[in-house]
């Protein structure tokens, strides 16, 4: 779902910092995709926007996978916004980012344990 | 600015958390770097009085949009180089805040931030070292031609020059230098360019009576490509080279008549047109000319425009020759004694009371350049600490040409010949005599008479 190999090689054999990262990525983004949650069924798109805005840099440095060019569109699209095509596509990748977040927060949760 | 050459102090406006510990992490890896953070531009504008060599700048902050910011630090601290690093992926934003002077970078938050402003930063080291290294020369050479320090002599005829030159550096007038060879006309020139306006263009030398009469126009205005067989491509002439600089024509006499036309129209309209050109080039040049012939005279026969002498005459400045500022010939020995000894790691001599009254009964064609010459080669004749009369070697070249310059009486010129033999034949008074057809005894009654 991850891949740390990047994270890893700015961390230049620091181990604890890629657990403070990780950590860091667990305290401060489901904010965010709470955000993006309650923002996406009040129909704010701004705040849609600005949250996927905040957090696509860390998708990118964690490079997570299932969800970093997600974050993306959401971002793009609701900028869109209102927009039918927009709608469709945020209406399908706004649930996926909520349902797969926790699944993300647990596997980053032990591969610190692991680390 | 920080104080040592690699050595950057950096801000770092981040409000993301993650991305702020991720790059203070990376940077912190380069011992050189002294890294402040904020999160908010508010407390970057506080802390300019650090003098951050760079600041990185997230361009979405909570309190200020990034490119508000960088106006307001560059109004705080201008000419400090910006680098943006945004997750904003919108390329026209991109390029509209890299035409600003002071955004070096731009860099889109991804997985490549981290090594790029690495590089970023590398590259922004190394040209600030050149900049250092640059500002350092051009104070160096600005210092070298302080002439003051550079033109010595206390004389009253150098004076007028300095006064002269004073002149000359506040304004763009042409100036016309005229003085014998080696009275340091084109000294003179470099000085007037490196203390003037036009310092920050190049001081371009040109030797008129060094280049081809058939090659001058192309030489002093360049050429297009195929404006004449073996023009194979385009050549920049001396006076676009000297752009918003000085151009110095030393031996101007010597331009031929078909040049003199050519120059008098690029002084008239401040523009010149390559060889083979259609478009004309405005130029902003100081001219400077140098002549040791009198330009007066050559226009009186016929050999030089009048209406360009006029326009080339501007501010005239007399280079005295050395015989007419004796009172300089010891400062400048002296000067030349201690560059000399410098540039060799000696210890430096100095001159004994013989050989000063050997040099200051030299009339010296050669002027200043002769005297250097003199001088160094006394430097290396010497065997000892001090300077003596045998040491001073003077060439025979112009010996006579310097003499009649003099405009001496018929007595005072047959002294300086009977010291010149005794010089060159000391303790053979016989030889001396014999060489010139004199008696032995009208030597030693000059001599003890003191009138040699």
């Amino acid at each position: 779902m991850f891949n740390l190999e990047n994270l890893k090689k700015t961390a230049a054999g620091n181990t604890d910092f890629v657990k403070k990262m990780i950590q860091l990525f667990i305290d401060e983004t489901p904010s965010s995709v709470d955000t993006i949650k309650n923002s996406f069924q009040s129909q704010d798109w701004p705040n849609v926007k600005s949250a996927a805005h905040k957090i696509k840099p860390s998708f990118a440095i964690l490079d997570i996978n299932e969800l970093k060019d997600e974050i993306v569109e959401i971002e793009k699209h609701a900028n869109q916004m209102p927009n039918p095509e927009s709608q469709e596509v945020l209406n399908t990748l706004v649930p996926k980012l909520i349902n797969s977040f926790d699944g993300l927060i647990d596997g980053l949760k032990k591969e610190i344990e692991t680390m | 600015m920080a104080q040592q050459m690699n050595h950057l102090r950096i801000f770092l406006v981040e409000d993301d958390p993650f991305y702020a510990k991720l790059l203070t992490h990376h940077l912190a890896l380069n011992p050189s770097y002294e890294l402040h953070t904020f999160s908010k531009g508010k407390a970057c504008l506080e802390a300019l009085n650090l003098k951050p060599d760079v600041i990185c700048l997230d361009l979405s902050l909570p309190d200020y949009k990034g490119d508000v910011l960088c106006n307001d630090i560059q109004k705080q601290a201008p000419n400090t180089p910006i680098i943006f690093i945004s997750s904003n992926e919108d390329i026209k934003k991109a390029l509209d805040l890299i035409k600003k002077e002071e955004v070096y970078d731009y860099i889109v938050k991804d997985q490549d931030t981290t090594d790029r402003l690495w590089k970023s930063l590398i590259n922004l080291s190394k040209n600030r070292a050149l900049k250092e290294k640059v500002e350092v020369l051009s104070a160096e050479v600005k210092e070298k031609y302080d002439y003051q320090n550079t033109i010595i002599g206390n004389s009253p005829a150098i004076k007028d020059v300095f006064r002269l030159m004073d002149k000359a550096v506040k304004t763009n007038i042409n100036v016309s230098i005229s003085g014998e060879t080696g009275s340091g006309k084109e000294l003179v020139a470099k000085c007037i360019h490196y203390n003037s306006g036009f310092q920050k263009g190049k001081f371009i030398a040109v030797n008129i009576a060094a280049i081809a009469e058939n090659l001058i126009e192309s030489e002093l205005f360049g050429h297009e490509k195929g404006a004449f067989t073996g023009a194979h491509q385009r050549h920049i002439g001396k006076f676009e080279q000297a752009q918003n600089g000085t151009i110095f024509l030393d031996e101007i006499a010597e331009l031929p008549a078909s040049a003199q036309v050519l120059l008098l129209r690029v002084l008239q309209e401040r523009e010149i047109t390559r060889v083979g050109g259609t478009s004309p080039i405005k130029i902003n040049t100081r001219l400077i000319v140098a002549t040791h012939k009198d330009l007066s005279e050559l226009v009186e026969n016929g050999s030089f425009r009048e209406d360009l002498y006029y326009r080339i005459m501007g501010l005239p400045i007399h280079n005295p020759p050395l015989r007419e500022r004796k009172t300089d010939l010891f400062l400048l020995a002296d000067h030349f004694i201690e560059h000399f000894a410098k540039e060799n790691k000696l210890k430096a001599k100095h001159l004994g009371e013989d050989a000063k009254k050997k040099l200051l009964s030299h009339p010296f064609a050669g002027n200043i350049r002769e005297l250097k010459s003199v001088i160094e080669l006394a430097h290396v004749m010497s065997e000892g600490d001090q300077i003596s009369a045998s040491d001073i070697i003077f060439k025979s070249a112009n010996t006579l040409d310097g003499l009649l310059k003099t405009q001496m009486s018929l007595k005072a010129y047959n002294a300086q010949i009977i010291r010149h033999y005794l010089d060159k034949y000391p303790r053979d008074i016989s030889k001396v005599a014999d060489i010139l057809d004199v008696g032995k005894s009208t030597l030693y009654r000059m001599i003890q008479n003191k009138e040699v």
